[in-house]
């Protein structure tokens, strides 16, 4: 017990080792005890279904309703074949609401966990990777409407499905280090975090989940699927859960974003992970 | 218990940026930044350790006296790894016990037993060791099958058996606290003090600090006076209580 608190101390050793190999040693012992923050996240929803008796599938129900209103009205308006439109809406819709929802809840964490923070000694990255874990399970809960909506809408099975789980490691990345990155400017600056808000809800509507990558082909605005690094991550789950092709590009750029997010993340963390405590 | 735990603080420093809204909005400094105005928006920085040299050997039972705002508290989150120095160097050996915001990671809606198990996995410690010492804790607080309610619907009196009984159930060799704990009704508090006294009296260091100068008198064994984040003594109990009782006592003459 309380064997890692040991390792957070400011001793000599680790000062003249690159910080940046121990920051990076942290998070890897860190992510490794899944046992830890899996089961507070584990927690955090049994907590939730405690709360109210459906717990987190309130959440599905509103992105079901959505889905099915805003979907076949969307489909009606760009007059798109809603067989075709429907289920990438609706995967869409659920991914971003992943990435939003992490992000906002990302750039908040520390703050949010200010009293335990100061508290008890525990490497700072368990906070955020409960967060994640805690968001990744309200959106295996949401997984529940694809299953439902192939039910009535099917679409070509194709082993190119299980390229899913890479597209999500990649996207899970992206979302650590941009939580860390996000969380530790908005300790720092406590006006960030509505400006955030607001930001991701432009970016919605710049990345292809009410309308289509289709529909701008052609136009001015088709740079806008190229450059939006969001529009990249999305279709790294999407386009395999709907056994779409994938080229090689598509997964190059989202390395690279994985690994743009993580080198940010990691130098934010091992530059200022000892100074949170003093913000809060 | 072990006699190889060690602290050894040299010139260590700490140093708050006190954050106004001014200086944690990023919108005043993008203004501030535009529009070239470089007038002194410093922020103001407390001290709140100075140039802390100390040297805590196993069986020293060391108590940190100083008036409100001295550093007490910092620097016991300096020595739990809370807090890392700004300057100076730290090196602590053994395992550490931080007896302090014992209701951390504590969640109203969850219940007891649940309760036990996030604030052990909150302070570090395996899942199948909180599940071993599961219903140890639970026979501590006497609550019986309260533990299975959620935490909201304890006694304030209820909520602290629990919280003292999972802070406890887990021993360092270095023990920090922060004023000493007394809960719960007279029974209970002659068990909590009790199992304290036992902690303590494994543990292979303890700093404490606090006010009461008979508990000083009867724990500790070494003192030091802070003053404004400095450390102007270091000796025996003694020396120092009546150095700082003096001190307090000059300042209100």
């Amino acid at each position: 017990m309380l064997r890692d608190v040991i390792a957070t101390f400011d001793n000599p050793e680790t000062r003249r080792g690159s910080r940046i190999q121990s920051a990076a040693k942290e998070i890897l012992a860190q992510a490794a005890q899944f046992d830890r923050w899996g089961t507070l996240a584990l927690m955090d929803i049994s907590l939730r279904y405690r709360r109210t008796v459906i717990g987190p599938l309130w959440i599905t129900l509103t992105l079901a309703a959505t889905i099915a209103s805003v979907g076949t009205v969307y489909a009606a308006l760009f007059k798109q074949d809603i067989a075709g439109f429907l289920p990438s809406f609706a995967v869409g819709l659920i991914v971003w609401t992943l990435v939003a929802t992490t992000l906002q809840e990302g750039s908040n964490i520390f703050v949010a966990s200010g009293h335990l923070i100061k508290a008890v000694p525990a490497p700072l990255i368990v906070h955020v990777l409960q967060m994640i874990a805690r968001n990744v399970l309200i959106f295996a809960h949401h997984l529940l409407i694809i299953v439902m909506l192939y039910a009535v809408i099917p679409w070509p099975l194709h082993w190119t499905m299980l390229l899913v789980l890479p597209g999500f490691a990649i996207l899970l990345v992206v979302l650590l280090g941009g939580a860390v990155a996000l969380g530790m400017l908005c300790a720092r600056f406590r006006d960030i975090g509505s400006a955030i808000v607001s930001g991701l809800q432009f970016v919605f509507f710049l990345t292809p989940v009410i309308w289509t990558e289709d529909s701008v082909r052609g136009t001015a605005f088709a740079w806008l699927t190229r450059v939006n690094p969001f529009a990249a991550l999305l279709d790294l789950v999407r386009r395999p859960l709907l056994s779409q092709p994938m080229d090689a590009e598509q997964w190059l750029l989202g390395l690279t974003y994985a690994l743009a997010t993580a080198a940010v993340g990691l130098v934010c963390y091992a530059k200022y992970r000892r100074r949170v405590a003093y913000w809060l | 218990m072990s006699t190889t735990a060690h602290i050894v603080l040299r010139n260590v420093s700490v140093t708050f940026p006190v954050l106004s809204f001014r200086d944690r909005s990023l919108r005043s400094r993008f203004v501030r930044a535009v529009t070239l105005r470089r007038e002194a928006a410093r922020p103001h920085i407390v001290t709140a350790l100075d140039g802390i040299d100390l040297d805590i050997r196993a069986g020293d039972r060391v108590a940190i006296v100083g008036a409100n705002g001295a550093g007490k508290t910092t620097l016991l989150r300096v020595l739990a790894g809370i807090y890392h120095p700004t300057a100076g160097s730290i090196d602590v050996l053994g395992r550490c016990l931080s007896l302090f915001d014992l209701s951390a990671g504590f969640d109203e809606e969850a219940t007891g037993y649940e309760n036990i198990m996030r604030r052990g996995l909150v302070i570090g410690a395996r899942r199948t060791e909180i599940d071993a010492r599961r219903a140890e804790i639970a026979e501590f607080t006497e609550l019986g099958d309260r533990l299975d309610l959620p935490l909201r619907t304890y006694s304030s009196g209820m909520m602290l058996r629990l919280i003292f009984a999972v802070a406890t159930a887990v021993e360092g060799e270095i023990v920090l606290l922060d004023e000493w704990i007394g809960v719960g009704d007279q029974q209970f508090r002659k068990k909590a003090r009790q199992r304290l006294d036992e902690i303590v009296a494994r543990a292979g260091i303890l700093v404490l600090a606090s006010h009461d100068v008979d508990l000083i008198k009867s724990t500790c064994n070494r003192a030091i006076l802070l003053q404004e984040g400095q450390m102007t003594a270091a000796g025996t109990t003694e020396e120092i209580l009546d150095l700082y009782l003096g001190g307090a006592g000059d300042r209100k003459a």
